[in-house]
């Protein structure tokens, strides 16, 4: 797997080097063809090369000559045409094997920078996409890869042929008419500056009008999620007002940006009419002078040069543009593709029964190192034991979680997993024992059983069904009429919060793990299937449980409870214990179940 | 209305800027194109030695320019105005229109359409309004003008150039069909990488728990391979276009040229046919031919655009074209003394019976609970009550009189609603708190707070009371539940509906809002439902529903006692 763009640029050096120097050929073949004609005007003129006063087009028109040996000018003309159309010809396929190498350059960086993304993502952890961010990591995916493309694509196509363009019409300007070539230098820099300052003032409006265009799209967003809070209040009214005034906002941007916009075309044509004219009134006297054909032809040819040079700045001013994008997304592929998950797999394995299974000995965390979140955790889960976690939002039960599954690892203290400590056992091995349901019931696109094979890739139909037994989830599952192939939608929002949960709760069941943990995984289901969803699991004996829950009706009967606040241990023990012992454990009990329940 | 009345709607406002747009767009266009022909003639004036004929010619030639640059730089500010402005109009309706549609009609779609519409669409519309305008508007002109120049300067190579150009259109058209086929897979493909990934991202945990990494990434590598494999014709074909048009468009400019410089040496020959030929006629020849071609590039160019537009503009009228929801009710009502569902059916789907023949009736001063399963229909009650929805057969009489005569916005006045899903809307805290009622003062705001219990963690936030916050970001699901229950608090409404408004408040903090409510709300009238029963154990009234009906009434001891469905409901609590 590449660690920076750059190895992807040399995994495909052939094409991007090729492509762009293929191009050369059909470069010189463009800056050929006014010449030619010229010199077939010229031959047309003087019957005969060397008389033509302007040295190269005399040579060009001798090769000319070499076609057409008996020198009548009907003859001339046709085969000066012929051999500019063969030059076109022959341009227009080197053009395709060069556009080709082109693509393939750009495709296959872009691919290899994509998988390589893709890779880094899956292997980071917790705390590394937190810190670059979830929307920067899919933006380097899922944009950042294709604009880095886009710049492949334009620089190979065009970083060669665009100077090497407007270096031989400049210098070929030359060559016809000095004079002309030196109004054509001076005038290079005033077009790329006035296209520089153009596309610059404007692509800062567009990431204006880009902004004001999300602050629209937000707007009718909210609008469409507060449909019934905007009727029940009255305020439709209120809320077009507030919208019309954002699209008025809008317009006054986009207006002005074209503004500036809208002198491109104008300015183009000013710019290369005026540089004719000058052109015309430099020749003036030669005009007026004997060889005024040969003047003429010459304007012709160096109109031809004007125009190619003219196209050249204009596309080289937007490649910049791209490139410079294509480079800011470059720095953050690297920034992405840089980052080393600071958690790494150990390489110990244990199946020591006579420990407990996990313990946790003073363990302190946080997300900031100065600011620790759970201290001084210190408490052990048995093997086939229930182990129940309560707490209010905010208390660090999921968090406690996400360090057993080694999301995180712990700032100070350590964990012993079967005795060994965690930091140095395989990671794989400790997550293949652990069956893990959590908060947001993740289903993915699929089918019920894909997703359940993503669990436990041996499992037959059977095993399936009996783990959604299990999970109380077969009860609906086996109405549809295609049973547990039912279509899983992107994110499980063809189910309600409560199948989702179960459907999670079965995948989890079917690995048969040594560890089963349910975060808040319950929360959705009535009382009734909670109740039985907890009965079967107790039945598995062997198998670990540790329950989070807000509901003291959840954990109540588990083995041994877990009281946290605030990211502390508050109490621990059974149920009837901690009634006696821990206020916070009373008190959540007490609003739960109302007091007179508790008098009874 | 049709698509065409609406765009001729929307262009009838626009007619005066239109016509002076197309006035400026003429003279540019012959301000354009008569600088070939000036300089041709300058040429050939040099060639006869006529100093002040070619003098002439240069200086009308510069004095042409100007007028083309100020007029070309009007037109498209004009055109880019025009259709500025009328986007803005689409935009602002459709807007309206989202909050003037029934729900009935509104929750038939979905969001992000929307979202699409006031946003992709309307740019798609814009942008082929905008390139309509300008390249037809042009376009024509520049054809038109430019057969009749060349006409005029040599009548035989005019007809060559008319004949052959199209070739260069039709070499196009080949070419961007067939990049367009392959485009669309692409996109397609990148789509489906998004998509993987963001669900990849979304259910990371789950991913890495189950050791699922390399199955995830050889899944990725899969469509990222076809991607590949579209990506690469996809980019090769789209790269056609401009060679193989330039390719035709300099065999054109080849085959006239050397016809031009036949005709130069069979000069005398030519003038009996009326088709002169000279040097300076050959070199504006040159170049009408590369201006006659380019018009019809830049139109084939914009097909694509002109049918995404089509596409997009008639989406916008069919969701312009739903019809406004109709109040019939003209009475205002201040006071709500009883509340009777009477008779009252519904459902969303004809097919599926929901409520039926449901009868309630609510006293002022009651508190009145629902509860039941999901899909029981409680929700729905409110829907109806609010009148978001309208019932099918049946009524709701408030004070006796059917609620139908009543304005909405009266009814809605009188009723304090906090949802289960909560909405809160960019901007403040306290704007959000005082969304019912904006008059507010500050001191009234963080009164309603502290009763929601919302004051404590609002003045922890980075700005207290003018933090902004959004719909998506900035508070946790309880904080958005208490900000929800303080716009209520601050209203001091006639009815309350909580429709488990605090499901996602810890236990603690919603026996203190509770509290605060039963303050408030007494002597009027509230309607609760929630799924915790302790909630609502204090209710006057509560009501048990199972499949869009009543099964039990009671107050709570009541239904204890009667050991059915309720209490069966209560004991599972426990156990």
């Amino acid at each position: 797997m590449i660690k920076k763009v750059t190895e992807s640029y040399k995994h495909n050096s052939l094409t991007i080097v090729l492509g762009p120097f293929i191009k050369i050929i059909e470069a010189i073949f463009d800056l050929l063809i006014p010449l030619f004609m010229k010199a077939i005007i010229d031959l047309n003129q003087y019957s005969d090369p060397s008389n033509i006063p302007n040295k190269i087009s005399s040579s060009v028109a001798s090769f000319i000559r070499v076609f057409n040996p008996s020198g009548n000018n009907l003859g001339d003309a046709l085969m000066g045409g012929l051999i500019i159309l063969v030059m076109g010809i022959l341009g227009y396929v080197i053009t395709m094997v060069s556009q080709y190498l082109a693509a393939c350059s750009a495709v296959n960086v872009g691919t290899e920078v994509r998988s390589a993304l893709y890779t880094k993502l899956l292997s980071l952890s917790k705390k590394e996409r937190e810190e670059i961010g979830p929307a920067k990591l899919l933006t380097a995916i899922n944009s950042d890869t294709y604009q880095l493309q886009h710049g492949v694509l334009l620089v190979t196509r065009l970083i060669v042929r665009a100077p090497f363009i407007l270096l031989g019409s400049l210098i070929f300007s030359f060559i016809l008419d000095w004079r002309v070539g030196l109004a054509f230098t001076a005038i290079v820099p005033i077009l790329f500056l006035v296209n520089y300052l153009v596309l610059r003032k404007s692509s800062k409006g567009y990431v204006e009008i880009q902004n004001d265009l999300d602050d629209l799209s937000n707007k009718t967003n909210e609008t469409s999620d507060g449909s019934r809070v905007i009727r029940a209040a009255n305020q439709e009214q209120y809320e077009n007002n507030v919208f019309a005034n954002k699209t008025n906002a809008y317009q006054d941007k986009a207006i002005k940006v074209n503004k500036i916009n809208s002198l491109i075309n104008p300015l183009t044509f000013a710019v290369t009419s005026i540089v004719l004219i000058v052109i015309i009134l430099l020749l003036q006297k030669s005009l007026f002078s004997a060889d005024n054909t040969q003047i003429a032809s010459t304007i012709i040819a160096e109109m031809a040069y004007l125009s190619q040079i003219f196209f050249v700045v204009v596309q080289f001013s937007q490649v910049i543009i791209e490139v410079v994008k294509a480079h800011v997304s470059r720095k953050r592929i690297d920034s992405v593709l840089l980052t080393e998950p600071h958690i790494v797999s150990g390489n110990q394995i244990s199946s020591n029964k006579d420990v407990p299974l996990i313990k946790f000995n003073h363990v302190s965390f946080g997300f900031d190192e100065n600011k620790l979140f759970l201290k001084d955790l210190d408490f052990q889960i048995r093997k086939g034991e229930t182990f129940g976690i309560i707490g209010g939002t905010g208390s660090g039960k999921s968090t406690l979680i996400n360090l057993i599954e080694r999301f995180y690892d712990t700032n100070e203290g350590e964990i012993l997993y079967k005795g060994i400590p965690i930091k140095q056992y395989d990671l794989n091995a400790l997550r293949d024992d652990i069956g893990l349901v959590n908060q947001k019931s993740s289903l993915f696109k699929g089918t019920i059983k894909s997703n359940y094979l993503m669990s436990k890739p041996t499992s037959t139909d059977e095993d399936i069904i009996n783990a959604l037994k299990a999970a109380e989830a077969y009860e609906f599952v086996s109405k549809y009429d295609d049973d547990i192939n039912h279509v899983v939608n992107e994110g499980g929002t063809n189910f309600s919060g409560g199948q989702r949960q179960r459907l999670c709760i079965g995948r989890a069941i079917i690995r048969k793990p040594e560890l089963l943990i349910l975060d808040d995984a319950t929360s959705a289901l009535d009382l009734l299937t909670d109740k039985r969803v907890r009965e079967t699991i107790n039945s598995y004996k062997d198998m670990t449980k540790v329950i989070v829950s807000q509901r003291v009706a959840t954990i109540q009967n588990a083995d041994y409870i877990l009281v946290l606040e605030g990211g502390q241990v508050v109490g621990q023990g059974k149920h009837q214990d901690l009634l006696n012992n821990c206020p916070i454990y009373k008190e959540i009990y007490e609003t739960q179940i109302r007091k007179e329940e508790h008098e009874n | 209305m049709k698509t065409k009345e609406r765009l001729f709607a929307y262009l009838k406002c626009e007619r005066k800027s239109l016509v002076i747009a197309i006035f400026f767009a003429l003279l540019f266009v012959l301000a354009q194109i008569s600088q070939p022909f000036l300089l041709g003639k300058a040429l050939d004036a040099s060639k006869e030695s006529n100093e002040q004929a070619f003098n002439v010619f240069v200086y009308v030639a510069l004095g042409l320019i100007l007028i083309g640059v100020i007029c070309g730089y009007l037109f498209e500010v004009i055109v880019m105005n025009v259709s500025q402005r009328i986007i803005k109009k689409a935009r602002d309706e459709v807007y309206q229109k989202i909050n003037a549609i029934s729900l009935k009609d509104f929750d038939n779609k979905r969001h992000g359409d929307i979202v699409l519409l006031e946003i992709r669409d309307m740019e798609n519309f814009a942008s082929g309004l905008f390139a309509i305008f300008k390249t037809l508007l042009q376009g024509i002109f520049t054809v038109i003008i430019t057969i009749i120049m060349m006409v005029m300067v040599n009548w035989i190579l005019a007809i060559g150039v008319i004949i052959l150009t199209p070739l260069s259109m039709i070499m196009a058209r080949i070419v961007s069909k067939f990049s367009y086929k392959h485009y669309r897979k692409q996109s397609e493909l990148q789509a489906g990488l998004s998509t993987l990934s963001l669900e990849a991202l979304n259910n990371i945990d789950i991913v890495q728990s189950l050791n699922y990494e390399q199955q995830s990434i050889n899944q990725f590598e899969n469509i990222n391979k076809s991607l590949q494999k579209e990506g690469r014709v996809a980019l090769f074909s789209a790269s056609w276009v401009n060679p193989s048009t330039r390719l035709v468009n300099n065999i054109i400019y080849v085959i006239i040229g050397v016809a031009g410089i036949i005709m130069l040496m069979n000069h005398d020959a030519l003038v009996s046919l009326f088709a002169v030929m000279s040097i300076g006629r050959l070199s504006s020849f040159l170049s009408y031919t590369n201006q006659y071609s380019k018009p019809f590039n830049e139109i084939s160019n914009v097909t694509s655009e002109y049918e995404n537009a089509k596409a997009s503009f008639r989406r916008i009228n069919d969701f312009l074209n739903i019809d406004n929801d109709i109040d019939n009710g003209n009475k205002e009502i201040n006071d709500i003394q009883t509340i009777e569902f009477k008779d009252m059916s519904f459902s969303y789907d004809p097919n599926r019976k929901l409520i039926e023949h449901f009868n309630l009736k609510i006293n002022k001063g009651q508190k009145v609970a629902i509860v039941g399963p999901t899909g029981a229909g409680k929700t729905t009650l409110i829907n109806l009550l609010m009148r978001f929805y309208d019932p099918i057969s049946g009524d709701i009489l408030i004070n006796n009189q059917s609620y139908l005569d009543i304005k909405k916005s009266s009814l809605r006045n009188n009723v304090g609603m906090v949802l289960q899903d909560t909405w809160i809307y960019s901007g403040t805290i306290l704007d959000n708190i005082r969304y019912y009622k904006r008059e507010a003062s500050e001191e009234e705001v963080k009164e309603a707070a502290k009763k929601a219990h919302a004051d404590i963690f609002i003045n922890n936030l980075p700005k207290g009371y003018v933090t902004k916050v959004s719909n998506k970001h900035g508070l946790s699901e309880g904080q958005r539940q208490m900000i929800a229950i303080a716009r209520v608090m601050l209203t001091n409404p006639e009815l309350v509906i909580l429709d488990e408004a605090t499901s996602n408040i810890d236990t603690r903090s919603e026996m203190l809002i509770n509290n605060a409510f039963d303050l408030m709300m007494n002597e009027k009238t509230s309607i609760i439902i929630a799924h915790r029963l302790s909630t609502i154990q204090k209710a006057d009234v509560i009501i048990v529903m199972k499949d869009g009906a009543i099964v039990e009434t009671g107050n709570h001891h009541e239904l204890m006692n009667k050991k059915g469905f309720y209490y069966s409901l209560y004991s599972s609590q426990y156990k």
